[in-house]
């Protein structure tokens, strides 16, 4: 099995659905010859010509809107967003379009489009380059939500997510981009709705999304030389999310530390945090943690920057003191 | 001039408090900075110290009755001879405590052993701040307990409520729960008849007739249970306990199950058994018989060790030569 890129991953999966599927385009700012900011689609424009690969103004609303009558009437878009901060831009066409049309239409109109765009801070890229938005779609009924957390996720929701007749948002962590992991040569697709346990443990359950991934992992091998048995849980999909892999393991473990690279208020971890509250509420030992992105724009200052997204001794920190049975909150 | 006690504000949104216990008596010498009562507030028990020297003198106000920010409690004056009687809740000196008519002081009695009732049994483990959340002002509020910690506590028969008279530290979690004893308990008596036991022991002078049914019980389980260590204790009947003795000193590895006697034998009593937890074997004689009653926690002892065990003691009672053999 080949060791590629969360980059190179991605760039296979267009690739092998565009071969595979001629209706399969992609359109965005800068995709074809300078291949995106951050390298992702290099090389395409090659193999499928700008009449697929195809380069747009700076005009978020108007190739999004583009893409979603392209979606309703037999093509299947791919839409890079260059930065997942713009998802403001196309707001109406990405959740008051696209998300509607299927429920709208009597179901006689599918929206097969995927958006493509990415999160994450600490990239020195200022507050209007770093955020990580995606709880803002997972709450509009009728959107999917990937958060692929390596280049396997990558490349296996990806291809999922092209092959899905329903919009789908996909959000790719621009700092993982060159990260390597292992990929399968051959065809494989991650279905939805379906966690992945990465670490069994039987002390405390980390439940960490895309960038927060591996910030868990970390916390969890920190925990490790403290005698704690943390388990660690990538969704991969907030929306669908897979509550019953993580309640079973909650209730396995009794303590939950929700983390994600949103920011904390009204967001992912609350969302997954108080599922946990209400469905396994008699198997909590412990108040369930939420760790989210600080409630701040985000710094453009290196050292202000850091701070505001959860960090694995954060985590591992925190987990020392649920486990400890500390009390978590003044009452 | 008097300087006039009022009640402090002690938090931002605080506008009541209750006194909760005098640390001077009317009369009382302070000194300035020295604490006088304890208030209680909705979030914390805190001392209240004297603002300035003198002799503690007319109380105004009761114990345990919300008393608004700002109200007169008392007054310090400088003069001990110009001390005055408390207008209401005389303090703790018997002197007062004879003026009291009786409700008033049962109520006064009733915070005062409601007070001392409310400090924690355990925190040590407790930082500071947790001890003052879980400290008497929250006492007798609501048992900090995790759900899963109140589920174990559901399965085992244990009141929630129960949690903190059982020693556990606040918040409390699913590891504190193992240890606990699960809440069930039963019931076993036996009738014996007392001939033989009245003609060879009560008859000798070589038997210590106090102890010989702490024999009794040693003797059957070591017959039984070699294996598992016991400690026997003898309750007497003003509750006091009269040690018989440790525990079997042989190397056990799991702790030592505990059985109290309560000798009845010479009172109208025949049996005596507890709703809570504890093994408790009661002797009682009537009418030619010696009757036992084993109450026991069902964690401690299965139901059919426990029928071993209490045919295994009558026999004896009613042939103590067994017991030698």
């Amino acid at each position: 099995m080949p060791e590629i890129t969360l980059s190179q991953a991605v760039n296979q999966a267009i690739a092998e659905e565009m071969r595979r599927d001629e209706t399969v385009f992609l359109i965005g700012e800068d995709v074809a010859e300078a291949g995106t900011p951050f390298k992702v689609t290099s090389g395409l424009v090659e193999e499928f010509s700008t009449d697929r690969i195809i380069d747009t103004p700076i005009s978020e609303p108007g190739f999004m809107g583009l893409a979603v009558g392209a979606a309703m009437t037999g093509s299947r878009p791919i839409v890079d967003l260059m930065f997942g901060d713009f998802l403001f831009l196309v707001m109406d066409q990405l959740c008051n379009q696209a998300a509607k049309i299927h429920y709208m239409s009597g179901g006689k109109l599918n929206v097969p489009l995927v958006l493509r765009t990415n999160l994450g801070a600490t990239r020195r890229s200022a507050a209007q380059h770093s955020q990580s938005l995606h709880a803002l779609v997972a709450h509009i009924p009728g959107l999917k939500v990937a958060m692929p957390s390596s280049a396997y996720e990558a490349k296996g929701l990806l291809k999922t997510a092209i092959r899905d007749d329903n919009p789908v948002v996909i959000f790719e962590d621009k700092l993982m981009y060159q990260d390597k992991a292992f990929v399968p040569e051959e065809e494989y697709r991650l279905p939805f709705g379906k966690a992945a346990i990465l670490r069994e443990g039987t002390d405390v359950t980390l439940i960490g999304t895309s960038s927060m991934r591996q910030v868990c992992e970390k916390a969890a091998l920190l925990l490790e030389q403290d005698g704690i048995n943390a388990e660690v849980i990538d969704p991969r999909t907030l929306v669908p999310l897979d509550e019953s892999t993580i309640l079973d393991s909650v209730k396995r473990t009794s303590r939950a530390i929700v983390v994600d690279e949103g920011h904390q208020n009204f967001g992912t971890t609350a969302e997954i945090a108080s599922r946990i509250s209400e469905k396994a509420f008699y198997f909590l030992d412990a108040p369930v943690v939420r760790m989210g992105a600080m409630d701040v724009p985000i710094p453009f200052s290196p050292v202000l920057e850091d701070i505001t997204v959860p960090t694995a001794e954060g985590v591992a920190d925190k987990a020392r003191k649920l486990v400890a049975g500390e009390l978590i909150h003044a009452l | 001039m008097p300087f006039e006690i009022k009640m402090p504000q002690l938090g931002m949104n605080q506008d009541s408090a209750t006194i909760v216990t005098w640390l001077k008596n009317v009369g009382d010498k302070v000194t300035k900075g020295e604490a006088i009562f304890e208030v209680e507030t909705d979030k914390a028990t805190m001392e209240v110290e004297a603002q300035s020297e003198g002799y503690l003198s007319c109380i105004q106000v009761e114990l345990g009755v919300e008393i608004p920010v700002g109200e007169l409690i008392a007054t310090i004056v400088e003069n001990k001879k110009d001390v005055v009687k408390s207008v209401r809740a005389p303090v703790l000196t018997n002197e007062e405590d004879s003026k009291l008519d009786e409700e008033q002081k049962s109520s006064i009695e009733k915070e005062v052993a409601a007070g001392k009732n409310d400090v924690p049994t355990s925190e040590e483990e407790n930082s500071s701040k947790s001890q003052e959340l879980v400290s008497p002002s929250s006492a007798s509020k609501k048992v900090l307990a995790s759900p899963k910690a109140k589920v174990i506590a559901a399965e085992r028969g244990i009141q929630v409520s129960r949690l903190r008279s059982l020693g556990l530290s606040e918040p409390i979690h699913a590891s504190d729960m193992m240890g606990l004893p699960v809440g069930g308990q039963s019931n076993l008596m036996a009738v014996v008849d007392d001939g033989l036991f009245l003609e060879l022991v009560e008859g000798s002078d070589k038997i210590d007739k106090k102890t010989i049914f702490v024999s009794f019980v040693r003797g059957a389980w070591r017959f039984l249970f070699p294996e598992k260590a016991l400690s026997v204790q003898i309750i007497n009947l003003d509750g006091s306990v009269s040690s018989s003795g440790d525990t079997d000193s042989r190397n056990h590895e799991a702790p030592a199950v505990s059985i109290s006697l309560f000798d009845l034998r010479k009172t109208k009593l025949f049996s005596y058994g507890s709703g809570s937890s504890g093994n408790i074997l009661s002797i009682g004689h009537h009418n030619g018989t010696f009757i036992l009653n084993f109450s026991y926690s069902d964690a401690d002892i299965q139901l059919s060790d426990a029928t071993k065990l209490i045919n295994e003691i009558a026999a004896r009672v009613e042939n103590p030569i067994l017991q030698l053999l």
